[in-house]
């Protein structure tokens, strides 16, 4: 290969590489038709959309699913996950499969360009310190999931950051990709969990068809509605989506496949929240246990009775699991972000050393979460708090520059959003206007409504 | 050569399907209803900042 670039110097290894992957999805078009065409280009394609959606089902959001069933039990949340937020997760992460493919660049780097300076830092402040409070409480995640298994926290933390720092080092894209895609699997380990808990199928049915909110709108309600909206779409996966959809090389030949992967991802991203519902739903909820206070340890333990070892097991290697994926997946999304907009080399096709900002980042911000989460007494609730913060500050501004891009004819070209597209966008970021300002009320006003 | 490796003209052709060969990008021309919404986007986030700041002041007891 060296051979044949020789004279080429602005050929980098990274562009070697994601040509080769390009080279075998040419192929397929050009050697093969029919179903198995469509079957390899799909094994060839899927990757950002699925990852995104599953890095979503995150250590922090699995809890809110979980204390999201034991509050309120087998009623409004799970239509509401099914019907309302997955396809709105849909909608959401497609226009980033476009606006990448289109423009070839990723989220971070557009808003910077096209909305200037101050829009761009504060996008990635707000990314940045989002994403560094968000890995905290993957840490705990995973550090708790294994410490269910015997591993204690000095080791599980450490153990984790290993296996994070891991996945993204082989100077390959394909490879980091498949890699955390084969870990994200182990998100499934929720459905026997749910099945476990022997729930009643009349009383899901139910569930389904019926969309009222028992105790109607309390405090409560309104908090976990703004926390399970807040887990389902993100401003990282924006981000994250994108630069993956760059960083692969995807094009816009590529964008129904990327549809395709996103709209697996989201499905599936919605049975697995709904499958963790159900399991505390069908379980926690009708013996009265009071969850709202109660460690992610203490949710596994609560368990046990209700779902067996096997089933608490399965559900701590569920936790683990979910803080996994998600550190990776979040983590790549900021050192995607400042490449991006610092012009550093930034991609999972290059080596260490062609992109050193790049993995330092990504490595530094490891090692700074996983730290945080082993000093005695860091403030883990303040952070929790900073988390829900900074993402319900985010996501409105991303949302609105996702859909002003989108609208960006110069840019987009045909792949301009059409008028349901804006329209359906824009009802999602006045809904979450509505919902962060309301939140906002009952944080000034807490007696505004019914505990 | 191996199977899945390129050659110059294939990765040439590649790198241009891909668009790396891309200009830079200039500020985004803005519509009336794009400036709106951007300075609306002002407002929400300082409302925000101060709705939460009093959330942190609480927290810390500062305030009832």
């Amino acid at each position: 290969m060296a051979q044949v670039l020789t004279g080429f110097s602005s050929i980098s290894t990274e562009d070697v590489r994601r040509a080769e992957d390009r080279l075998r999805v040419r192929r397929t078009r050009q050697n093969h038709s029919g179903w198995l065409r469509r079957l390899l280009l799909a094994w060839l394609l899927v990757g950002p959309g699925i990852l995104v959606m599953l890095g979503d089902n995150d250590a922090g959001g699995v809890l809110t699913y979980a204390t999201t069933g034991a509050q309120f039990g087998l009623g409004f949340f799970l239509p509401f996950l099914l019907f309302l937020m997955t396809p709105l997760a849909y909608v959401v992460q497609e226009m980033t499969v476009r606006l990448g493919a289109v423009t070839g660049r990723g989220h971070a780097e557009l808003i910077w360009a096209r909305f200037g300076r101050f829009w761009g830092w504060f996008s990635l402040t707000d990314l940045a310190l989002g994403n560094l409070l968000t890995l905290v409480t993957e840490f705990i995640g995973m550090g708790t999931g294994l410490a269910f298994f015997g591993v204690p926290l000095q080791i599980g933390v450490p153990l984790s950051a290993a296996v994070v720092l891991g996945v993204a080092i082989f100077g390959r894209y394909w490879t980091a990709e498949r890699l955390t895609l084969g870990l994200a699997g182990f998100n499934l380990v929720f459905v026997p969990v749910a099945l476990l808990a022997h729930p009643d199928p009349i009383q899901v049915t139910k569930a389904f068809v019926s969309f009222s909110l028992p105790g109607g709108l309390t405090g409560a309600a309104l908090f976990l509605i703004i926390a399970n909206i807040g887990t389902t779409i993100a401003p990282w996966m924006l981000f994250f989506q994108q630069s993956a959809v760059v960083d692969k090389g995807l094009t816009e030949q590529d964008i129904p496949h990327g549809r395709l992967d996103t709209a697996i991802g989201s499905i599936v991203m919605g049975i697995i929240a709904v499958a963790i519902v159900i399991a505390t739903g069908a379980t926690l909820h009708p013996a009265g246990k009071n969850v709202s206070d109660l460690s992610q340890a203490d949710f596994i333990r609560a368990l046990v009775p209700f779902v067996g070892g096997t089933g608490a097991r399965l559900f701590a290697l569920g936790l683990f699991e979910a803080g996994l994926v998600a550190a990776i997946t979040i983590n790549l999304s900021t050192s995607w972000a400042f490449g991006e907009v610092f012009g550093w080399a930034h991609s999972l096709n290059s080596r260490i050393h062609e992109a050193p900002w790049f993995y330092l980042l990504y490595i530094v911000s490891i090692v700074i979460a996983a730290a945080t989460v082993l000093v005695p007494g860091a403030p883990l609730e303040l952070i929790t708090l900073m988390v829900q913060l900074v993402a319900t500050l985010l996501m409105p501004p991303a949302l609105l520059f996702l859909l002003l891009l989108l609208n960006d004819r110069e840019l987009m070209g045909k792949w301009t959003n059409g008028r349901w597209a804006n329209c359906f966008s824009a009802l999602i970021i006045i809904a979450l206007l509505g919902l962060n300002a309301s939140y906002g009320l009952t944080v000034l006003f807490p007696h505004l409504l019914p505990s | 050569m191996r199977n899945n490796m390129v050659s110059l003209e294939e990765l040439q052709a590649l790198l241009r399907e891909e668009g790396r060969d891309r200009k830079p990008l200039g500020r985004m021309p803005m519509q009336r209803w794009s400036l709106l919404s951007l300075w609306a986007l002002r407002l929400y986030v300082v409302a925000m900042f101060l709705l939460f700041g009093v959330k942190f002041l609480q927290m810390a007891g500062i305030i009832g």
